[in-house]
C-alpha cells in the first residue's frame, strides 16, 4: 500500500482559504458537505470531471463516518502551495478508531464498500492522503486534490 | 436467472437514474448529485459497468430533453445533466483506479514469485550439483580407501605367510635330513635282519625258544610284508617331504610380494611357475586343467612378487570363468622388448558391455563375497607401475589376458616423501 503518514505536522500545513466545517451524522449532511465541497472545487476552477471526484471522496469520506462513528466533523476549505489551488478535506471523528491502518487501507478489508472504494478508494481519487487514528479516541483524515 | 436478476437491476437503476436526473434538472441540487453518486455505488454493486451507465445516462437525457421547450434551454440540460452522469461515473473512475492499482500489486507480486521461483530453483539445481559432486568424491575416497585396506590385507596376508614358511622351513629342514639318514639306516638294518633269516634253522635248532619269539614277533608285524614295503614307505615320505618344501618354497615366493618397494633382476619363469604350483590344488578342486607352457625368459627388472601377484589374480579369474572341464593355459614368451604373460581361459568370456569396466576397482561380476572387483584393477597398477600393459580379448569362447613388461621400467624420478621444505 501506499505511504500512510500521520497527520503530526497540522500547523505546517498551509491555511485553508474559506474554510467551513460541516456537522456530519446523516445523508442530508453530506449532501451539506457535498455541496460544500463543490463549491471550492468551482472556486478552485476544478473542471466538473474533477468536481465530481472531490465530492465523491468527500462522499465516500462521510460514509465512512456515519457508519463507523455515529458520524464526525467535516472541514473544507481551498489550500495553495503558491502555484497550484487545491481543495482540502479534513474528516475529523471521535469515533473507535483503526486498529490496523495498514489493513484498513488494504483493498476489500472493508466489511462493506467493495474493492476500491472507502478509504483506499478516496485515496486514489485526491492526490494527498493523510490518515491518523487511535483506537478508542478518534480518526482524523486529511486529502487534497490540487487543479491540474 | 442471473441474467433476469442483472436485466432487472439495471431496470430498476435506469428508473431511479430517470428520476434522479429529471429531479436535478428541475433543480433539485446537490441532494439530487447525491442521489447520482448512490446510484452510481449501486451500479457498482450490482455488477454494472460505466458503458451501461452512459446508456442509462442518454436515454434519461433524450427523455428529459424531449419536454424541453427551446434548444437553448436543452442546451443548459445537456451541461447540467452531465454532472450527474460524472457524480455516478465517478464511483466507477474510483473502482477503476483501485483495480488498477490491485492489478499492478498483483503483478510485482505474481514477479517476485516468479522470481523466489527461479531463485529456488537455482538453489535447488546447485544443491544437486554439489550433491552429485560429493558423492563423486565420497566415492573415490571410497575406492582409494578401498585400494588401502586391500594392499594392507595384502601386506598383513604377506607377512603371515612369509612367517609361517620360516617356521615351517627349520623343523623342515632338519626332518629332511634325518629322513635321509634314517632311510639309510633303515635300509642296512633290513639287510641285517635277512642275513640272520638266513640262518633261521640253525637258530632253531641251538635256541627254540629264542627262535619261537623272534617267529611269534615277526608274524604279529608280518615281517615279511613290512621289509617288502620298508623302502616304498620311505621314498613316499620323501616325496612328501619335498611336496612340502616346494609349497614352502612357493610361499616364499609369493610372499615376497611384500618386498613391493624392492625391484630387482628376477628370472621371472621360477616364480610363475611357483605361482602356477600354489593354485594347482583350486584348479584340481574346481575340474579344471592348469597348462602351463613356459618358456625360458631372459632376465627383467621388476618387483618379482608383483608380478606373481598379477598372474596370480589372471589365473583365479580364469579358473573363475571355466566351467568343469574347462583349460586354463598359461605362456610365457621374450619379445624384442621385454616379456608376455599369456593367460587364456575356455570360460564364457567377458559381456562387451562391461569390458571397459573390468579394471575399474570394486566392479566385479562375482557374487556377493566371491569377489572384491580388486584384483584386476590391482594388476593393472601393478604392471602400469611397471611401464607395461594388460591387454584383453574376449569372445563367447573364452577370454585371453596378456601382460606386457619391458625388460626394464623407464628410470623415475624417486617419489619424494615427508616434508618439502623450502630453502
Amino acid at each position: 500500500m501506499g505511504e500512510l503518514s500521520a497527520v503530526h505536522e497540522e500547523s505546517g500545513m498551509t491555511s485553508i482559504i474559506d474554510e467551513e466545517r460541516v456537522m456530519v451524522r446523516n445523508e442530508l449532511d453530506i449532501v451539506t458537505a457535498r455541496q460544500q465541497g463543490r463549491r471550492h472545487a468551482l472556486e478552485a476552477g476544478f473542471s466538473t470531471t474533477e468536481q465530481a471526484l472531490v465530492v465523491t471522496a468527500i462522499s465516500e469520506l462521510a460514509r465512512n463516518m456515519v457508519q463507523y462513528a455515529q458520524g464526525g466533523e467535516v472541514t473544507l476549505g481551498r489550500v495553495s502551495d503558491g502555484v497550484r489551488q487545491g481543495v482540502t478535506v479534513i474528516a475529523r471523528d471521535d469515533g473507535p478508531g483503526i486498529v490496523n491502518l495498514e489493513l484498513a487501507m488494504h483493498d476489500g478489508y472493508s466489511t462493506s464498500g467493495g474493492l476500491g472504494l472507502g478509504l483506499p478508494g478516496s485515496k486514489r481519487l485526491m492526490d494527498e492522503f493523510f490518515i491518523e487514528s487511535t483506537p478508542g479516541r478518534g480518526t482524523t483524515v486529511r486529502v487534497v486534490k490540487w487543479k491540474r | 436467472m442471473e441474467a433476469l436478476t442483472a436485466q432487472s437491476t439495471s431496470d430498476r437503476l435506469a428508473r431511479e437514474y430517470h428520476g434522479v436526473l429529471r429531479r436535478y434538472l428541475d433543480g433539485g441540487g446537490e441532494a439530487s448529485l447525491n442521489d447520482a453518486y448512490e446510484v452510481g455505488r449501486r451500479a457498482l454493486d450490482g455488477g454494472l459497468g460505466p458503458m451501461d451507465i452512459a446508456n442509462i445516462h442518454h436515454k434519461a437525457l433524450s427523455a428529459a430533453l424531449a419536454g424541453l421547450p427551446t434548444p437553448a434551454e436543452c442546451a443548459r440540460g445537456v451541461g447540467r445533466a452531465a454532472l450527474v452522469e460524472a457524480e455516478s461515473l465517478s464511483v466507477f473512475e474510483m473502482a477503476l483506479r483501485g483495480y488498477r492499482e490491485v492489478n499492478s500489486e498483483l503483478r510485482r507480486t505474481n514477479e517476485q514469485l516468479r522470481n523466489l521461483a527461479g531463485e529456488q530453483q537455482a538453489a535447488a539445481a546447485a544443491e544437486r550439483d554439489a550433491r552429485v559432486a560429493l558423492q563423486e568424491v565420497h566415492l573415490e575416497l571410497k575406492r582409494a580407501q578401498g585400494q588401502l585396506v586391500q594392499s594392507a590385507k595384502l601386506a598383513a596376508l604377506g607377512e603371515i605367510v612369509a612367517g609361517v614358511a620360516h617356521e615351517i622351513n627349520n623343523p623342515l629342514a632338519f626332518v629332511v635330513n634325518n629322513t635321509a639318514v634314517l632311510r639309510r639306516d633303515v635300509q642296512a638294518l633290513c639287510e641285517i635282519v635277512r642275513l640272520y633269516q638266513a640262518d633261521d634253522d640253525a637258530l632253531a635248532a641251538r635256541d627254540p625258544a629264542l627262535h619261537e619269539r623272534i617267529k611269534a614277533l615277526a608274524d604279529d608285524i608280518d615281517l615279511g610284508y613290512v621289509l617288502g614295503n620298508v623302502e616304498d614307505l620311505m621314498n613316499r615320505s620323501s616325496d612328501g617331504l619335498s611336496r612340502i618344501r616346494r609349497i614352502v618354497q612357493d610361499l616364499r615366493a609369493f610372499a615376497r610380494v611384500e618386498e613391493s618397494a624392492h625391484v630387482e633382476v628376477t628370472d621371472l619363469a621360477g616364480g610363475i611357475e611357483s605361482t602356477l604350483n600354489i593354485i594347482q590344488g583350486q584348479a584340481r578342486d574346481r575340474g579344471v586343467e592348469l597348462v602351463a607352457e613356459l618358456s625360458p625368459l631372459p632376465p627383467v627388472v621388476c618387483s618379482p612378487g608383483k608380478i606373481n601377484q598379477v598372474v596370480l589374480n589372471l589365473v583365479a579369474n580364469a579358473l573363475d570363468a571355466c566351467e568343469v572341464g574347462g583349460r586354463v593355459t598359461v605362456r610365457t614368451g621374450a619379445t624384442e622388448r621385454g616379456v608376455e604373460i599369456h593367460v587364456s581361459d575356455t570360460g564364457h568370456g567377458i559381456d562387451a558391455a562391461i569390458r571397459d569396466r573390468i579394471f575399474d576397482p570394486f566392479f566385479t561380476t562375482k557374487s556377493q563375497g566371491q569377489g572384491t572387483g580388486l584384483g584386476l584393477s590391482i594388476s593393472h597398477g601393478i604392471v602400469a607401475e611397471h611401464d607395461g600393459r594388460i591387454e584383453v580379448e574376449s569372445s563367447p569362447e573364452g577370454t585371453h589376458f596378456t601382460v606386457h613388461l619391458p625388460l626394464r621400467p623407464t628410470p623415475r624420478p624417486r617419489r619424494t616423501t615427508g616434508v618439502y621444505t623450502a630453502r
